[in-house]
């Protein structure tokens, strides 16, 4: 039977005897894909679920592709999702996820596998090369000790066309048995392989280390680079020829011109300042001035938006968002012009990329870092013993020297390679932890840029999941808003109308009550943020990590292009539930895709709940407690649609506070009851398991005396 | 106006200096879609650069705190003054950001000319 917009395979490696099977994908078909897939895989396959560190050899990892994958559903064609145990997490490392763009999870489909499962642990360092179906673990002797550039060209000189060599046909099949669909592929390419590799980082197994692909792509978060070096895997590539069925071409032709002419910005008249995820114009995210206009756009295959660059000066390229930010203001300190600060910003973005360090650490990190050398608990000789070169704090060697010392596991790289917050405990700075000058938020995890002090539904996400959520559904309501108010120009949207709008996509829980979106200090522990948090996390496990459409545009709640404002999410004509019905032929609702995230994020909390989860241990860091969000913090205002004392919506500052971890406390109660959870311990029960045909879920818990009592 | 007498070059000095960790000024950049980011003040040069224009992401920045903070550690009322002044202004945020910006580079200037500054080298004198 034609599964359509699937491979139909799902390859397993067992990395220690060096065996590769295969898994039919309809057994896991229910899952849908991706985070869905890979922890329903994980699930099954990983015998010792109690691990709770990523590097014990039981760890099972998973890279799961999605129907969407090498198909032209905008914004949705090119994404991975990476689960497993992560690495540098406090004070367990949970079951967690990652993600990354590119062409890796087209290729791999291409190839004819919908996912790759990696278990057990290699004698010696091996990469995996994947050419169709013909799969080969080989020795990485040579490539150990690459930095993930270095390696991903070496790979392309093996198995593709080798580099300065023109353009040539390869074939990849030397048997029939090796193509993806005789009658389709003809195992002939003139690619060069899709190359996921760790580097410097991930081999010394650190908190740091990344999973790397192409030049910008990277699944940073989860220290998934530590998992695989503590594998000895040092890469997988990928090259296929084949293709994916989809169930309805037309259909799916007609909702991606719906998606252009009726959401996206007019390319002769085109609006820069709409209020839409989807429809405005390609547009690079690196976050300083671009260090050349000579630059062509990059995307993720099948996207629509382009958000990273090539340019022409040769550095930089393809790097975007956070680890284009993270040491600018170290930057600015010393460069003698803007231009230099471009210049340099953007090579210690390369840097990150080369090492495979997720950067995202520095985001409040390397303050911290800063300010242990400043007041001399940090430098040669001193209490924490580090001789990095402060004094060229700023310049390009010494981010270099920085991210090499961290990557390697020198310096002060030994005691952060376990993760920051344990390396605050040993060095004695738990009071940092306290007073906010360690801004790690939830699980050990940095602090991103949206304080859960003030946008609830980001904050509450993340310490109920695994990780720093990272998930800007709502948060395009801040960037919004807040701009026009710094610009004082005319909101697109008052708040009344907005939190209808949105409100009128959140189903089904919180369909039409725009309260769920009230995070005014009387409103911030109710049951109506419950609900939207619920369809946060619901939303976000389906159809962002398993059907794996791009964060950064969907969903889109409302879009001032459209009639009405209305988003594309959703809709009838270029909603989720659209493009995944037109690839696969389902008759999937909406909503059928929020119940389907229920399943899986009650599937993770299972996994977390082995892993020895309890309630009591669902806390913020200390500071979001005991500190307050201050005004000019990092910004003079965060604005946000809240209800005033007469029930009239308005954008409201909702910096100036702390959460009360008392009420915080109480809150989660609320949660975990609409969620059918235990509320004394958070743990999944059995009614609420098998509602969802996940009895087998329930047994385990059962087994290992960790199933939730019932209410 | 912007009128602002030039330092003296001990003054000027001490407006130049960058200050302890302990003394910044706390302050950050909207850049979406990371969020807001720190970036703590510990210098009029870091000042003017956090203020200076740029397309990817706006100053986030206390004005009555900055200009305390210009009164307190780099001794220079003068500057404060002016920077209250703009930011007492009816006009928009990213305006009076604008505003300060403008008074601040003007005060870097004179005072690295007042200590005889390179004023193509970042760092301060």
């Amino acid at each position: 039977m034609i599964q359509h917009g699937y491979a139909g395979k799902i390859l397993r490696l067992d990395l220690t005897t060096r065996t590769v099977s295969t898994i039919d994908t309809a057994k896991y078909r229910r899952w849908g894909g991706g985070h869905g897939l890979g922890s329903a895989l994980f699930w099954d396959l990983c015998k010792d679920k109690t691990i709770t560190d990523g590097r014990h050899p039981a760890n099972v990892c998973i890279v799961a592709t999605s129907p969407f994958c090498g198909t032209i559903v905008p914004s949705g064609g090119g994404r991975s999702e990476v689960v497993g145990v992560g690495v540098g997490q406090d004070p367990v490392n949970w079951f967690t996820r990652s993600g990354f763009g590119g062409r890796f999870s087209t290729m791999l489909k291409y190839a004819g596998w919908d996912a790759v499962v990696i278990e057990g642990k290699a004698d010696k360092p091996v990469w995996v090369d994947i050419r169709n179906r013909k799969v080969t673990i080989r020795d990485a002797s040579t490539l150990w000790g690459k930095d993930t550039w270095a390696t991903q060209i070496d790979i392309w000189n093996r198995v593709g066309v080798p580099r300065g060599v023109k353009n040539r046909w390869k074939d990849i099949n030397d048997t029939v048995d090796d193509a993806m669909s005789a009658a389709t592929d003809q195992g002939r390419t003139t690619q060069k392989p899709a190359v996921l590799t760790i580097g410097p980082a991930g081999e010394n197994q650190t908190a740091g280390g990344c999973l790397l692909h192409d030049a910008g792509n990277g699944a940073g978060q989860g220290g998934f680079g530590a998992v695989w070096g503590s594998k000895n895997l040092k890469a997988i590539s990928v090259l296929g020829t084949g293709s994916i069925t989809v169930a309805d071409p037309t259909a799916l032709l007609k909702a991606r011109v719906v998606m252009k002419q009726k959401y996206s910005s007019d390319v002769d008249r085109p609006d820069f300042h709409a209020w839409t995820k989807l429809g405005g114009p390609p547009k690079p995210l690196f976050m300083t001035a671009s260090p050349t206009e000579d630059r062509r756009p990059q995307a993720c295959q099948g996207c629509t938006s382009g958000c990273r660059a090539r340019f022409s000066v040769g550095y930089g390229n393809e790097s975007t968002c956070q680890e284009t930010a993270w040491y600018i203001a170290a930057i600015r300190r010393v460069a003698k012009s803007a231009q230099e600060v471009s210049e340099v910003n953007m090579k210690a973005a390369d840097i990150v990329q080369k090492y495979g360090f997720n950067s995202f650490l520095f985001q409040t990190g390397l303050h911290w870092l800063e300010h242990l050398h400043e007041i001399g608990e940090m430098g040669p000789g001193k209490r924490i013993p580090s001789s990095l070169p402060w004094e060229k704090y700023g310049t390009l060697e010494f981010a270099e020297t920085l991210v090499h010392a961290l990557s390697h596991r020198q310096d002060i790289g030994k005691d952060l390679a376990e993760g920051w917050v344990q390396a605050a405990r040993k060095w004695g700075r738990e009071k940092d932890l306290h007073d906010g000058t360690l801004q790690f938020s939830y699980w050990g995890m940095a602090e991103h840029g949206y304080d859960p002090r003030a946008e609830l539904e980001w904050g509450y996400g993340s310490i109920l999941g695994d990780r720093d959520c990272n998930e800007h559904c709502f948060n395009v309501i801040f960037t919004n808003v807040n701009a026009a108010f710094a610009y004082a120009i005319p909101m697109r949207l008052e708040a009344k109308e907005l939190v209808d709008i949105v409100a009128g996509k959140l189903s089904p829980y919180a369909k039409g009550r725009p309260e769920v979106l009230d995070f005014g200090d009387g409103n911030m522990y109710s049951e109506a943020v419950a609900q939207l948090v619920r369809w946060h996390r619901h939303y976000t496990r389906f159809w962002k990590q398993s059907a794996l459409l791009c964060d950064l545009k969907w969903p889109e709640f409302y879009n001032t292009n459209a009639p009405g404002n209305e988003g594309a999410s959703g809709s009838s004509d270029a909603g989720e539930q659209v493009f995944w019905n037109a690839v696969t032929g389902d008759r999937l609702t909406f909503e059928d895709g929020v119940e389907l995230g229920r399943r899986i994020w009650n599937l993770d909390n299972a996994i977390w709940t082995l892993q020895g989860r309890h309630r009591d241990m669902v806390h913020f860091a200390p500071y979001v407690y005991e500190t307050k969000y201050e005004k000019g913090e990092l910004f003079p205002f965060y604005m946000w649609p809240c209800r005033d004392e007469k029930g009239e919506w308005a954008y409201t500052d909702v910096m100036g506070r702390a959460l009360d971890k008392k009420k915080f406390d109480q809150w989660k109660t609320i949660f975990y009851g609409l969620e059918g959870w235990d509320p004394k311990t958070g743990w999944p029960t059995r009614k609420t398991l098998e509602k969802m045909d996940m009895a087998f879920v329930a047994d385990g818990l059962q087994a290992a005396g960790r199933l939730g009592a019932e209410g | 106006m912007n009128f602002l007498v030039p330092p003296s070059r001990d003054a000027a000095v001490r407006m130049l200096r960058t200050v302890l960790y302990a003394d910044r000024l706390r302050a950050g950049r909207m850049r979406p879609p990371v969020g807001l980011i720190k970036n703590d003040i510990r210098s009029l040069l870091e000042l003017e650069r956090l203020l200076a224009p740029e397309p990817h992401g706006l100053p986030g920045l206390d004005f009555a705190a900055a200009a305390a903070w210009v009164e307190r550690e780099l001794g220079d009322p003068e500057l404060a003054g002016l920077v209250r002044r703009e930011a007492a202004r009816d006009v928009s945020y990213v305006d009076r950001c604008l505003g300060i910006h403008t008074v601040v580079a003007l005060r870097l200037a004179q005072a690295r000319e007042a200590a005889g500054d390179d004023p193509s080298n970042g760092k301060e004198a």
